[in-house]
């Protein structure tokens, strides 16, 4: 019975931790993007690179990060101009990510480059943290980054500019939040 | 000892039909769906030797195979069809990894990895304006690491010829 079980959890496993749905109009971004970047690193791939990776440095902390991670996904593009993308195709984005089941922890623009960034968390049953999900869009350049598994929210800036997920500055990110809303 | 010798053989057959399999199947799947052959590239057996003098990016057991004028196919420049023909590829067991267009450059490079024990399998897949670069290598994690952060330099670094 426990290898039924086990089994059907290997099986659902991928089906839990896959890429966003996104909504049509941003499915077809590529299309339009002048760059566009799109990672899928799924738990087997991460177990790998735990593996791999040194247990001293930098790279110990990513390791231990990673280890407890079912995958990462990162969708990035970059535009030749302003208005390629709606805000309301990003805006539905962001209604898939509403209590109880997400909380929104930073909501930031910038006045400045005229950007939004903002980070959802979903809590297991235990209230750890089980996935984090990352919108910047800025004028020219949308990246949504989706980390599923277990981790602390004080790593997420360690793998900033890993991965190809964008540098996070929760800091910067409060500041601007109370600054700007 | 004959019985466990023979399944050490076996054991390594097998691996390397599994990772020349991947490779050609890459390679078959962009013949078939473009209407090329690949190019026949003069000395090629001796990239194994080569790669060990050269060293580039901790990489062994290398595999190259080059496309020229793949734009002579009407669907080259469709960048979706050449997604869903990626895309069906890695669904016969390899991962899919990094995908990055440029549509500025008019470049495509698409990593698959394997694990296969004590390192990784990876494939590059790299599609320029005219033409394209499979690459197989057995390399190390870091390398991976590094393909990760920047597939275009990572294929370039491995032979893929971008500018042209």
């Amino acid at each position: 019975m426990k290898f039924q079980v086990a089994l059907l959890a290997a099986a659902l496993a991928p089906v839990c931790a896959q890429q966003l749905p996104l909504p049509g109009n941003l499915e077809a971004l590529s299309e339009k993007a002048e760059e566009s970047v799109n990672v899928t690193l799924d738990g087997a791939m991460l177990q790998f690179a735990a593996k791999w990776l040194p247990d001293t440095g930098e790279d110990a902390r990513v390791k231990k990060l990673i280890a407890g991670l079912q995958g990462i996904y990162v969708r990035s593009y970059q535009f030749a101009g302003e208005g390629e993308y709606s805000k309301a195709d990003v805006d539905a984005l962001r209604d898939q990510f509403r209590p109880p089941a997400w909380s929104r922890i930073v909501g930031a623009h910038s006045k400045r480059s005229g950007g939004d960034a903002d980070i959802y968390f979903k809590a297991d049953a235990n209230g750890n943290i089980a996935g984090i999900v990352i919108i910047a869009a800025e004028p020219r350049e949308l990246t949504i980054v989706n980390i599923a598994g277990t981790l602390d929210p004080t790593q997420i800036t360690d793998l900033g500019g890993r991965f190809h997920i964008p540098m996070l500055d929760l800091t910067c990110c409060s500041s601007a939040r109370r600054e700007s809303r | 000892m004959n019985a466990r010798l023979l399944a050490v053989l076996l054991v390594a057959a097998a691996a390397g039909f599994a990772e020349d399999w991947d490779f050609n199947h890459v390679v078959k799947a962009i013949e078939s769906h473009y209407g090329v052959k690949r190019t026949h590239i003069p000395f090629m057996g001796v990239g194994n030797f080569a790669l060990k003098v050269k060293h580039p990016a901790g990489t062994q057991e290398f595999q190259l195979a080059v496309f020229e004028d793949l734009d002579s196919s009407p669907a080259y420049r469709d960048l979706a069809d050449r997604d869903r023909l990626m895309n069906a590829i890695s669904a016969h067991g390899l991962h899919p990894v990094i995908t990055v267009h440029s549509r500025r450059d008019a470049q495509s490079t698409y990593i698959f990895l394997t694990d296969s024990g004590k390192s990784a399998r990876m494939l590059i897949a790299a599609f320029r304006r005219d033409g394209a670069t499979v690459i197989g290598v057995k390399t190390d994690v870091d390398t991976v690491l590094k393909a990760i952060e920047d597939p275009q330099g990572m294929a370039g670094s491995l032979g893929a010829d971008l500018d042209q």
